[in-house]
């Protein structure tokens, strides 16, 4: 039998997910970087970064757009609490990953802005 | 497992892309009308477009053109995948290197930046060489950092940088050609070009992508994927020697002002001595005419932050439009860099003639003549009383000086009534042509309120070309005006001999004086003639020649005119207005004083098997009235080329003269281009006597010719000449039958 989370669980360890971010003296942030793991452009998240799960989702509070983006192909991101500890580490593409980004190619100094980013905690 | 879902977006400058993932462009390939998505431009003006798009295939060039027209844009990266199979084998040169390449062919005209890199970076499945493409090279380029080939491999990033003279709009100057000669395996393999400083950037080619021959050990197959154009910014580090640009982008000068001073500044650092070269170009005024080339180097000594360029300025003294040059600073050296504005437009402003209160004409005489005549117009409304006096313009080539090509001539306390002319004859004293085709002289007139006006004539050799030089003698018959007047033809190279063997024109060099047809216009030689057709009586039809079925007739005019011009062809026999055809008007506000005018109809048939007396011909047709516009009084030669296409058959050619629409003359009934075998013909005769006020002389200036391809003997070409027209023409070669 596949085990199957009630939404009180799911919005406990979502929270507890999300509040690792919030580790650290400060605001923990948003890494997107090359395949080969070099920074490509930072968005700094809020403080606390996500607001309490409901239903087992947890929504991201505001994130600083990264207006002089360092530059290159994004192959993954990274999400980091202020103390630079990693918490966890997601896919980026165009379409079809976790994170996607209208292009993958970022010019130095561009800027890179966040849309909507949510961590869903599934019953089962 | 948590899910992470989440949406981003970089404004990273994407300009203009094209992700043909659906059909990549793969060998041959096709237009498929993709129009490529336009991302959000940098800034207000900035656009990016599909520009053009040209299909490829085996053996033959694939272009595509993005074209971005982005200000201030300061860099640029084209970036695009590319793929080719196994069979894309090495063919490096100096190997077996055969034309399998792909050309990525940036047209940087009007990039005002000078240091470009190209980013190579294999994704891992594949390596492959670039050959920085210095073999076409222009001339004007600065340096080129590396030219030698590059090795890219896998999980390696090459960056090839160089610097390039900036180049001026239009120009194909500054192109890139990174040429892909050794592809083995790769996929999709991203390169990107990175175009820094720039600040205008005109367009990104793609191509031409030469697939290769057609064999099998061509590439089999390839493809180009994902392009892409980004505008983005970029740091460039601050000169530390200073910057060196021109203090404006554009200036003006008066056309009689002589010299104009352009200011060029040093900014940003002014440590140590500095040079930088200065170069001018034409836009629409002429270096040597309008004014003096300019190519120098101009050196800031430490400290220095000002300097300028002068710019001699030629008053030609004929009205005309405003001409612009183009003022290119570039190779800076000892620190500094160009900076903007890095071209400066110089404008020199026509000072039309005649703003003293008189007029004074611009006449044209020949050399072999006693005087060139002056003629000053009050067109005021009071006498005026003035001085006039003749001047050098210059010395040497081009000018004529006192005293040795003519007399001095001045008078002092002339009076001109209101709408009187007076002419002033000043003496020639030539005893050859002069050296390059014409003299200038200056005649200035100033009235008494210091008013001064300045007129110029123009004594010209009437016969300076080298290949009629040496069948027609200057003395026979005599020169005089309106005697054809050639010049800057080298050679009769290229042009047919009248000969017809197979399907095409023989392409054998024409011997002097015997061009007699020729395969079509192109770099005819630039042939003048003074017709004097203003002695012709008003809405004059004048016939020059007949034309047979099939035949096309290609031919060139220069012209100077001072009224509109209208060019007509048809079958105008029974005079109706309706059956001719009209090609064109030439204004007489076409730029330029001498204009070329390539004419050809397609056909001149008009329904008929074959030709007869009454035939289809070319004629010319002016309807001004030179008697009351005598200010036309240069015409030009028309040239004809008669091209037998498909009919052909023994017949007579005649010439016509037309006046008002109504059959006047028939002068000469010629046995026109008879192939019979036994009758080489006479030619078709292009003249009528009706035309030339003073009586036609014939003369032929080649020589009769065995036909190389065994067929009729081969007729040298005639001149009919008089007073004041001058016809040319070479009809009299013969053809042989069409195979």
């Amino acid at each position: 039998m596949a085990v199957v989370l009630p939404t009180s669980t799911r919005n406990v360890l979502c929270n507890a997910l999300v509040d690792l971010i919030d580790a650290g003296s400060g605001a923990g942030y948003l890494e997107f970087q090359t395949a080969g793991g070099t920074e490509v452009a930072t968005l700094p998240f809020s403080d606390p970064a996500f607001g309490d799960a409901s239903t087992g989702v947890a929504t991201a509070s505001t994130i600083t757009d990264d207006s002089n983006a360092t530059g290159g192909t994004i192959g993954k991101a990274a999400f980091y609490d202020s103390d630079d500890t990693e918490v966890m580490t997601v896919g980026v593409a165009t379409s079809g990953s976790d994170i996607n980004i209208n292009t993958v190619v970022v010019v130095a100094a561009d800027t890179v802005a966040a849309g909507t980013l949510t961590v869903t905690m599934p019953a089962s | 497992m948590p899910v992470v879902s989440g949406t981003f977006t970089a404004s990273n400058g994407l300009l203009i892309s094209e992700d043909f993932d659906s059909s990549p462009l793969t060998s041959p390939w096709y237009d498929d009308g993709i129009a490529f998505d336009k991302g959000t431009m940098p800034e207000t003006g900035s656009d990016c477009w599909r520009y053009s798009w040209t299909e490829g295939d085996i053996g033959t060039n694939g272009l595509i053109t993005a074209r971005c027209a982005i200000p201030n844009q300061s860099e640029v990266t084209i970036e695009f995948d590319f793929a080719a199979s196994a069979n894309f084998a090495d063919q490096r040169p100096g190997s077996s290197y055969s034309a399998h390449f792909m050309y990525v062919h940036t047209n940087l005209d009007g990039l005002y930046g000078d240091n470009t890199t190209i980013y190579l970076e294999p994704d891992g499945d594949g390596n492959f060489w670039v050959d920085i493409n210095k073999s076409d090279e222009p001339a004007t380029w600065q340096e080129v950092r590396n030219t030698a080939d590059v090795d890219v491999y896998d999980g390696e990033v090459h960056t090839v940088s160089w610097y390039m003279k900036a180049n001026t709009f239009g120009n194909a100057d500054g192109e890139i050609k990174l040429v892909v000669d050794g592809i083995t395996t790769i996929d999709r393999t991203d390169i990107e070009i990175f175009i820094y400083e720039g600040q205008f950037f005109d367009k990104v080619e793609l191509g031409p992508y030469i697939i290769g021959p057609n064999s099998a050990s061509g590439p089999l197959s390839y493809y180009v994927d994902n392009l892409r154009i980004y505008g983005g910014t970029h740091d460039v580090p601050a000169a530390t020697n200073g910057i060196i640009s021109f203090s404006a982008s554009s200036s003006s000068i008066d056309e009689d002002e002589g010299t104009a001073v352009v200011s060029i500044i040093r900014s940003s650092g002014s440590d140590g001595a500095v040079t930088v070269d200065v170069d001018s170009s034409d836009i629409t005024a002429t270096a040597g005419e309008d004014y003096t080339a300019v190519d120098q180097t101009v050196e800031f000594a430490d400290g220095e932050t000002n300097k300028s360029v002068t710019v001699t300025i030629s008053d030609d003294m004929s009205s005309e439009s405003n001409e612009t040059l183009l003022l290119t600073l570039s190779n800076a050296t000892g620190g500094a860099t160009v900076g903007t504005p890095q071209y400066h437009t110089l404008t020199i402003v026509d000072q039309t003639p005649g703003t003293g209160g008189l007029e004074v004409d611009f006449p044209v005489y020949a050399w072999d003549q006693d005087t060139i005549d002056f003629t000053v117009y009050n067109p005021g409304a009071s006498t005026v009383t003035f001085d006039y006096a003749t001047a050098d313009l210059g010395s040497g080539t081009g000018y004529a000086e006192a005293g040795t090509d003519y007399t001095a001539t001045s008078g002092t306390d002339e009076t001109i009534a209101a709408g009187e002319k007076k002419t002033y004859s000043v003496p020639i004293n030539y005893s050859s042509a002069p050296a390059g085709g014409s003299d200038a002289i200056r005649f200035t007139v100033t009235d008494s309120d210091e008013n001064v006006t300045h007129g110029r004539g123009l004594i010209q050799d009437v016969l300076q070309q080298a290949n009629f030089d040496e069948v027609w003698s200057e003395g026979s018959p005599t020169r005089r005006k309106g005697r054809v007047r050639s010049h800057t033809q080298s050679s009769f190279s290229n042009y047919l001999h009248g000969i017809k063997s197979g399907a095409v024109w023989d392409t054998t060099t024409a011997a002097v004086g015997k061009t007699s047809i020729k395969h079509d216009c192109v770099d005819y030689d630039n042939r003048e003639f003074d017709s004097g057709l203003d002695s012709l009586s008003a809405s004059t039809i004048c016939k020059i020649g007949t034309m047979d079925d099939g035949e096309e007739y290609y031919f060139k005019l220069w012209i100077k005119f001072e009224e509109d011009f209208d060019w007509y062809t048809g079958y105008p026999e029974d005079g109706k207005a309706q059956n001719k055809f009209k090609f064109g008007r030439i204004s007489k506000d076409y730029p330029g004083a001498y204009t070329t005018w390539y004419l050809k109809p397609d056909r001149f048939q008009f329904g008929r098997s074959w030709p007869t007396a009454a035939d289809s011909f070319l004629y010319l047709y002016y309807d001004f009235d030179p008697v009351t516009n005598p200010t036309v009084r240069e015409w030009t030669e028309v040239i004809f080329y008669q091209k037998r296409e498909s009919a052909w058959a023994a017949h007579d050619g005649i010439a016509r003269l037309y006046i008002n629409g109504v059959l006047e003359d028939e002068v000469l009934n010629t046995d026109y281009m008879n192939n019979n075998g036994s009758n080489p013909g006479t030619g078709l005769e292009l003249h009528d006597s009706r035309c030339c006020l003073g009586g036609w002389t014939q003369q032929q200036i080649g020589s009769d010719a065995a036909n190389a391809n065994g067929g009729d003997e081969v007729k040298g070409g005639y001149v009919w000449t008089c007073g004041h027209i001058t016809s040319q023409y070479w009809p009299s070669a013969k053809y042989d039958k069409p195979e």
